[in-house]
């Protein structure tokens, strides 16, 4: 799923805002509601996450979906806190 | 793109225990330097440095300010000296890189903050970060902290009897006492003051 949002889409649905947005969110709740034993292998993806888009300058879907995770999610993300706020903050003087 | 990455940082601090969030001050200091500090000359020190921008995105809105400056005002009161020092330098930043309508409303907080900790048994190099955040607060901000000048008053002038500071200390609280002068509209009180220190117990060690 995070390839379709990282990877060039097929023509016929390039551009098409609505549709990323909403596939985003459902990887989005994927993510937020992995269960525990899983944790470590769901932050290498949401990594892998951020190196792709990082490639691709789409870093404000990493940006939306670390915050529907750590909103949703059940888990203690305290380790992993210290990645997610400097790769965010990294954005805080980013144009639109 | 701030106004994704404000309530992103917001959520990420939201569940984390105070503990931890002291862990992200340094985080917070080193992006802002990264993107907008701009060190002048390196035997300078690091008080002195030149501005990459006048503001950062962020820093432009309300939200932002408080959600950065909340974390560093516990860490500033509650954290390990390195993390106090780290806060100091945040607030500073915080003052330097923030439109004025978008800090208006935290500087008394972070005021209140400065002022709680500042006269505390703390290493110089601490120190010297806060006093000169109040000159930047002073300086850039003087408006919004009208309302603490008579508790800037006695923390200026304590701090002139304070043994844990040191030369270099002291000539920032004189320069910020200077400022705070030009707010205050009688004098008297603070030469008085300065008279009765100069008259010597209450200055350590002279």
């Amino acid at each position: 799923m995070s390839d379709e949002l990282t990877l060039d889409p097929p023509e016929s649905v390039a551009g098409d805002e609505g549709r990323l947005q909403a596939l985003l969110m459902c990887f989005a709740s994927l993510v937020a509601a992995i269960p525990s034993h899983e944790y470590t292998l769901i932050n290498e993806e949401i990594i892998d996450f951020y190196d792709k888009c990082l490639k691709r300058g789409t870093q404000g879907y990493y940006v939306d979906l670390v915050q529907y995770y750590c909103l949703h999610t059940t888990h203690s993300y305290e380790r992993h806190a210290p990645i997610y706020t400097s790769n965010v903050l990294d954005l805080m003087n980013a144009d639109d | 793109m701030v106004d994704k990455v404000v309530p992103c940082i917001t959520a990420i601090f939201a569940k984390l225990p105070k503990e931890t969030q002291f862990g992200l001050v340094p985080l917070i200091r080193e992006a802002i330097e990264k993107l907008a500090v701009d060190r002048v000359d390196e035997h300078l020190g690091a008080n002195v440095y030149g501005k990459k921008v006048k503001t950062i995105k962020m820093l432009e809105t309300k939200e932002g300010v408080k959600t950065l400056a909340g974390v560093v005002q516990n860490s500033i009161m509650y954290g390990a000296i390195n993390v106090r020092i780290d806060s100091a330098f945040c607030f500073k930043y915080l003052l330097d890189f923030s439109s004025p309508l978008a800090i208006k409303t935290e500087v008394i907080k972070i005021c209140g903050a400065l002022i709680r900790v500042v006269n505390d048994k703390f290493p110089p190099e601490l120190k010297t970060e806060i006093f000169l955040t109040f000159r930047l607060m002073l300086t850039n901000a003087a408006t919004a902290v009208r309302a603490m000048v008579p508790q800037l008053q006695t923390t200026f002038l304590k701090a002139f009897g304070d043994a844990s500071s040191n030369e270099s200390v002291r000539q920032i609280v004189v320069e910020n006492l200077l400022l705070l002068i030009q707010m205050t509209p009688k004098a008297d009180p603070i030469v008085k003051e300065l008279n009765s220190l100069l008259d010597g117990d209450k200055i350590d060690g002279e």
